[in-house]
């Protein structure tokens, strides 16, 4: 492959990836219900609409969630990192705020996919 | 001639152990996990490259387990595991594509961007979510940078080296 060949194929790789991120970073999703699972198991199910402060205890450690303003964010953490505080607000459909030490994962709601409706 | 071998291994396994730590330490610049400058490959690229690539790889696995002994968890041995192996496969299968030494930055970017597929695939394996997929619409971009950085890198490092001897 020549110089200019690879160039090309990057930049393209590059850029498709931007826009890809552009366009998933500006879909909203349908309803405000987030999901904060711990080690893959739902903890508990929230109303973004409702202003709301709760601790997600795990044995790992713990994460002050707070909920305001129609947007959800990780206040405090116990980890060492703070990458989930870092991270601010669910901004959009397939965001999510990943707490690694502890397992923690928030996530809008999806509706059930057809993996979910078969395994039932 | 094997002892002048495995001194050359244990050298590069050491320089790239102490890349790995130092860099382990700088605080993340970006919210995003998994964002960094991934230099530490240079070392394994000059490798394979000097050596070939079954000391190339004797150098990633030492640098991983000795690496994440010294900075990270049984967890983040697993993710190291996952994301070094992929990247060195990709890096393997560039090297034969690429026609010219000189163009080891295209070797490096596809290292990166498999070390972060690797990567996703072992958080997507260990959380049990497949959003994490989300992150490598920023991983890739972000790893085709520092990539081609890393692969600057070597190859200047490689042709210093050659010319002194």
């Amino acid at each position: 492959m020549t110089n200019k060949k690879l160039i090309v194929i990057f930049t393209c790789v590059f850029f498709a990836f931007i826009i890809l991120a552009i366009i998933l970073s500006n879909i909203q999703p349908d309803e405000r219900i987030a999901v904060v699972t711990v080690d893959g198991k739902v903890y508990k199910e929230v109303d973004l609409s409702v202003d709301d402060t709760f601790v997600v205890e795990t044995s790992k450690g713990t994460n002050e969630v707070r909920i305001k303003d129609n947007a959800i964010y990780v206040e405090e953490a116990s980890c060492p990192d703070k990458l989930c505080v870092r991270h601010g607000k669910l901004n959009n459909k397939y965001d999510s705020i990943v707490c690694l030490p502890n397992k923690v994962v928030i996530e809008y709601k999806t509706a059930p996919d057809i993996d979910a409706v078969v395994g039932r | 001639m094997k002892l002048k071998k495995m001194m050359h291994i244990s050298i590069l396994s050491g320089l790239s152990l102490i890349i790995y730590v130092i860099e382990s330490q700088i605080p993340p610049i970006v919210p995003v996990a998994g964002v960094k400058l991934g230099l530490a490959n240079a070392v394994t690229l000059y490798a394979k490259v000097t050596m070939g690539a079954r000391s190339a790889l004797l150098v990633l696995l030492m640098k991983i387990f000795l690496g994440n002994l010294f900075t990270g968890t049984a967890v983040s041995l697993f993710y190291s595991l996952c994301g070094g192996i992929l990247c060195f496969m990709a890096e393997i299968i560039m090297f034969r594509l690429v026609d010219d030494i000189k163009q080891m930055w295209a070797v490096s970017i596809t290292g990166a961007i498999f070390h972060n597929i690797g990567q996703v695939i072992a958080a997507t394996v260990l959380m049990g979510t497949d959003k994490i997929m989300w992150y490598l619409t920023v991983l890739i971009p972000v790893g085709i940078i520092t990539g081609t950085f890393t692969g600057l890198v070597a190859t200047y490092t490689l042709r210093a080296m050659t010319n002194k001897r």
